[in-house]
């Protein structure tokens, strides 16, 4: 199907992506479900235990028909700009793909596309990681993530298999035979846990320590003001920020830790830096999302919103559109743009640089759509609070909470860390004598 | 309930922010905030790879 297009695609000068004229709204990411099934029954699970009944439908593995045009769009779009993008195998469990299939789409990939611009990622439930798997990752420079959510009984109360039996022991095989690996420093990029806030983050913490995992991830649970998210009271209560507390303490104690991206992001947000995922800080970020039979689609989180949420209206198929044209549509510049949280209050909110008003799944409810604040807006808060008084005891007091009395100035027009911590960094020479005493 | 008005709000605003501080030796030498202060302060100078990620996802470094 041919894209009506409402502007012009171009390389962005700045960033070397291809963007619609002047929208600036590029492809960061593009997330291929290679499989629409998965072999465990995970009960939080966003694509089989939320509100998207298409995934039904969808062909089980993608088909060589589908792959070799997942291939060729890759490339052809890497070809049309100058900056990378990032490719993750996803599903579903993505491994329920077959081998041949699998090796043939990467070493395709990775022969055209470098590891530096375009890292291919694997997100998997680990339980099929096998030693000729591991082996291809290593040769086509894949790297591997591995959702566990801390030990047996903390993992076991959501991520059991389709007959109600953990996983756990199978999951722990698989990181096992990741570390094991000869190329497990270049292999394994970590492990990836949701939250389960009546859990000790302590317990969590510890255990994927213990696990030698090269760094940890967390994800806040599924929900928005229709469907609270399980474990979190009410809107105004604080159960998750007041985990993520917790758990930044832990971290911050630890005299050997790895990193953590979920605070490794908050952190660097209040010292005037960027975060690395979506969600978190003001920039905008691009995806697109691949589905078993082509489709492409949006950011597949919105799935857990409403029923098809995340269908772009032209149904376009890698089989017969580019990239480079969805990119051009509005429904994709509308899309990007949804991360911009456009409720009043999130507008003048003096935290909206750092949280960024969190995901557009958590600010859904049927009677406003998405002009809502976070769900998670008071565990934000919270959170991002304590960060900043942790900052401050260790005397970087850069960043400051003050008024946005803007509401209509542009997402990214006027940081709110105007004079963040960053600034004596600039150059570690200018900033000795820039330094003034502090007068707060 | 109308969430648009519910967000929380600081004790005290200020319109300004207050002059900068060097950062003390305990956040120079913590093993957490040395990487990060680093990482920032490198974001715009030095071309690394492409590290943005889906949410669902951890490349880790």
């Amino acid at each position: 199907m041919t894209v009506s297009t409402t502007a012009t695609i171009e390389v962005d000068s700045a960033s070397g992506h291809l963007c619609a004229a002047g929208s600036g709204k590029r492809l960061d990411t593009v997330l291929i479900k290679t499989s629409s099934r998965c072999n465990i029954d995970c009960s939080y699970c966003y694509v089989y235990r939320g509100q998207d009944t298409k995934w039904r439908g969808l062909p089980k593995r993608m088909r060589h028909i589908v792959l070799d045009a997942v291939q060729h769009r890759l490339i052809e779009h890497a070809g049309r700009q100058r900056a990378g993008f990032a490719i993750v195998l996803h599903g579903g469990e993505p491994l329920l793909l077959e081998f041949g299939r699998l090796a043939a789409m990467l070493r395709n990939l990775r022969v055209r596309l470098c590891p530096e611009r375009y890292p291919i990622s694997v997100q998997t439930n680990g339980t099929l990681l096998n030693p000729r798997t591991l082996d291809l990752f290593a040769e086509t420079q894949t790297t591997v993530s591995v959702s566990i959510d801390g030990p047996k009984e903390v993992n076991d109360l959501g991520r059991l298999d389709h007959r109600g039996r953990s996983t756990f022991a199978m999951t722990l095989r698989g990181i096992h035979r990741l570390l094991d690996h000869p190329a497990c420093n270049t292999l394994f990029s970590g492990t990836l846990s949701v939250i389960q806030p009546n859990v000790s983050p302590a317990s969590v913490y510890g255990f994927l320590r213990r696990l030698r995992t090269p760094s940890m991830d967390f994800l806040l649970q599924d929900g928005n003001h229709d469907r609270l998210p399980p474990g979190k009271k009410n809107f105004e209560s604080t159960e998750y920020g007041q985990w993520l507390i917790k758990l930044i303490d832990l971290y911050l104690a630890d005299p050997a830790p790895v990193p953590v991206r979920i605070i490794d992001d908050t952190i660097k947000l209040c010292l005037g830096g960027s975060s690395q995922k979506e969600g978190r800080g003001k920039d905008a970020y691009g995806i697109l999302t691949i589905e078993t039979d082509g489709e492409i689609r949006k950011n597949d989180t919105l799935r857990t919103s409403f029923d098809g949420a995340d269908i772009f209206s032209g149904r376009w198929n890698v089989t017969s559109t580019d990239l480079a044209s969805v990119l051009s549509s509005q429904e994709y510049i509308d899309s990007a743009d949804m991360q911009i949280p456009t409720c009043d209050g999130c507008r003048r909110c003096q935290l909206l640089d750092v949280c960024g008003g969190g995901m557009p799944l958590y600010r859904w409810s049927a009677e406003r759509s998405y002009d809502n604040p976070s769900v998670y807006c008071h565990d934000h808060a919270v959170f991002i609070r304590h960060v900043i008084d942790r900052l401050h005891g260790f005397g970087l007091k850069g960043f400051t909470e003050h008024a946005n009395d803007s509401p209509n100035r542009s997402f990214r027009a006027r940081p709110v860390i105007d004079r963040p911590v960053v600034s004596w960094i600039r150059s570690e020479a200018d900033c000795q004598s820039e330094v003034q005493p502090n007068v707060s | 309930m109308d969430h648009r008005t519910a967000i929380p709000q600081p004790a005290s605003k200020t319109d300004s922010l207050p002059p900068m501080e060097t950062p003390s030796a305990s956040s120079a030498k913590h093993p957490v905030l040395a990487r990060l202060l680093d990482e920032v302060r490198n974001e715009n100078r030095v071309e690394v790879a492409y590290d943005r990620v889906h949410n669902r996802h951890n490349r880790g470094r």
